[in-house]
């Protein structure tokens, strides 16, 4: 598998039973940005992450498809916004997150260079499946990096038994 | 021509053809451009018409009149100046969802007459939309009032909708000639429908005073994005609507050329003090603000219904015409309201439109040539915008009005629109025949 070594070691999942709230309290507990919800068999879910909150703060004409394009103007919206992550807390994760889109995954037997292609396109951390979609683990910005320094020593070290040759 | 194709009458394969193009527009099987031009190779290849007639019958100062009020439009949107009016006016009304409800749809009247409907309820509609979620209402009434007010407005003015802008090139009436006849009743229409939609709808609306209070805090100067800008658009407004008028009157300079001359000077205009690269880069994106699709639809339709007009069905339509209405002239301009306000209510009027002209026109035979035809042009003009108010598909701002409504979670139903609708649209063409009866044919 390819990209098996660029995977972050034991990444923390959560199942389709976790309330917003739950959710939020392990992320802001671990400090990460999301957190993929993985069903007991092992199937993936989604992805339940900030981003997707934010998407439901907004108003609907500012979400929409050739919607309102700017939102300058609304002064003292935060605590209608407020009130929104109020209602968001006890809601189920599954009701929050946004359908996960097919090239949002990493499937198992994909190249490094499309997993950065996509990390840099589409964001970090991103959830790695197998063809029947059966959760593998996470891949970030950062766990990319350190494989590559890993990749890097290796060449050095190939590199200076090359030139003691 | 010959008169005969592969043994059979040159007419049938035209009527054919004709059918052909509003059968997939009915069945909604195909997009409309890409079966009006395949309809339009037919007719070539079937040696209906030569590619020169072909390329003589596409009306180019329409094309000229969509394409650069399109590029003007497109170009102005950036600047935010629609979504600062709408905020304006939500203000000026204290943010009442009764007044809302009056002066959004005035806003979108005004702007339908001089833009495009689609145009004007894409940039109204969503700012209409985020105004009731704020102010917690149902945005139904709104987006109704959005459609009927934009179709009437879209009446008043030579550019305000595409078959007045067919009727206007093809018979030369100018910009002052529909403001004059058609701005009256069309005001006279907007007042009407305002009490009818206060007394239906807006008394009953509500809302609570924190929502309000919430809404007259809105900063509408924010919306207002490149003030430069702004000021050219005015500029080259004000100089395209003068076209419109004194250049077209006086100068005979058709709208079509004055309309891209407008469009290339605030092309040029926006890319002043940029490098060639940002210039181009704009240039592109402004070109990009052109519906493709729809200029490419109207081509082919004017080639196709060209192609009928050349086998000489067209002049026997309007001699049966004639013959039903008894030679009578205003039975034929009642006929022809009616007619074409029942045919918009259900399909793109634009075929419509396009076919029926040259049928008109050869009326002249009966009633007259030139001024002597007008009343039938006001009747049918009338008859094809109103007549668009009827269902959710009778004219393209009603399928975009419904489509946002959709996005917005709030999707209006094809019956209860027309249940609303239609009786509002029959008052509209009631008082369109008093009025053209009043005044042209009597």
């Amino acid at each position: 598998m390819p990209i098996e070594d660029a995977l972050i070691p034991n990444p923390i999942t959560i199942n389709a039973e976790y309330t917003v709230e739950q959710a939020l309290t392990l992320i802001n507990k671990h400090q990460i940005r999301s957190v993929p919800i993985v069903e007991n068999s092992g199937k993936f879910i989604g992805m339940f992450g900030l981003h997707s909150l934010l998407d439901d703060l907004l108003p609907m004409a500012a979400k929409m498809e050739e919607g309102v394009k700017d939102l300058d103007f609304v002064v003292g919206g935060a605590p209608s916004a407020a009130k929104k992550i109020r209602k968001l807390a006890h809601k189920s994760v599954l009701e929050v997150i946004k359908k996960t889109e097919e090239h949002h995954y990493l499937k198992d037997d994909m190249s490094i260079l499309e997993s950065i292609r996509r990390l840099y396109k589409y964001g970090s951390p991103l959830p790695v499946v197998t063809k029947e979609l059966k959760f593998l683990g996470l891949i970030s910005e950062q766990s990319c990096l350190n494989h590559l320094n890993e990749v890097l020593k290796e060449v050095e070290a190939e590199e200076k038994l090359n030139t003691n040759l | 021509m010959h008169d005969l194709i592969f043994g059979i009458p040159a007419q049938y394969i035209a009527l054919a053809i004709m059918g052909l193009v509003y059968a997939v527009i009915i069945a909604e099987k195909m997009n409309q451009a890409v079966i009006a031009l395949i309809a339009a190779s037919m007719a070539i290849m079937f040696g209906l018409l030569d590619q020169e007639q072909a390329i003589h019958a596409i009306d180019f100062n329409t094309l000229f009149l969509l394409i650069g009020m399109m590029v003007i439009v497109g170009i102005m949107k950036e600047t935010g100046i629609f979504q600062y009016v709408a905020i304006v006016a939500a203000k000026f009304v204290r943010a009442n969802p009764r007044g809302l409800l009056i002066i959004l749809s005035l806003i979108t009247a005004v702007f339908s007459a001089f833009l495009d409907n689609v145009t004007t309820v894409m940039l109204i509609v969503p700012i209409v939309i985020l105004l009731t979620e704020q102010l917690k209402l149902k945005p139904y009434p709104f987006l109704l009032s959005q459609i009927i007010f934009s179709n009437i407005g879209g009446t008043a003015t030579l550019i305000g909708d595409p078959p007045n802008i067919l009727v206007g090139s093809a018979v030369g009436l100018s910009f002052t000639d529909f403001l004059f006849n058609m701005g009256p009743i069309i005001v006279m229409m907007l007042v009407i429908m305002i009490g009818v939609f206060d007394v239906f709808w807006g008394r009953h609306l509500s809302t609570s005073n924190r929502a309000r209070a919430h809404l007259l805090r809105y900063e509408p100067k924010k919306s207002l994005k490149n003030k430069p800008l702004l000021i050219k658009s005015f500029i080259v407004l004000g100089l395209v609507m003068a076209g419109f008028t004194i250049g077209h009157n006086f100068l005979h300079i058709e709208t079509g050329t004055t309309a891209l001359a407008g469009a290339a000077l605030l092309m040029f205009l926006d890319g002043i003090g940029h490098k060639l690269p940002e210039k181009n880069k704009k240039a592109h994106a402004a070109f990009h603000e052109v519906e493709w699709d729809v200029i490419f639809f109207f081509m082919g339709l004017f080639i196709v219904v060209a192609s009928l007009e050349h086998t000489g069905i067209l002049s026997l339509i309007a001699h049966q015409i004639t013959v039903v209405t008894e030679g009578d002239f205003t039975k034929t301009g009642m006929v022809i309201l009616w007619a074409s306000s029942l045919f918009s209510g259900f399909i793109n009027n634009i075929p419509f439109v396009v076919t029926i002209i040259p049928i008109i026109e050869n009326m002249g035979d009966t009633f007259g040539h030139g001024e002597a035809l007008n009343p039938l042009w006001w009747s049918l003009v009338l008859g094809a915008c109103l007549g668009g108010n009827a269902t959710l598909i009778g004219a393209s701002a009603n399928v975009m009005v419904a489509s946002y409504a959709e996005r917005a979670n709030a999707p209006i139903a094809f019956v209860k629109y027309m249940i609303h609708a239609l009786p509002l649209t029959i008052l509209t063409i009631i008082i369109a025949n008093v009025y053209l009866y009043l005044k042209y044919f009597i």
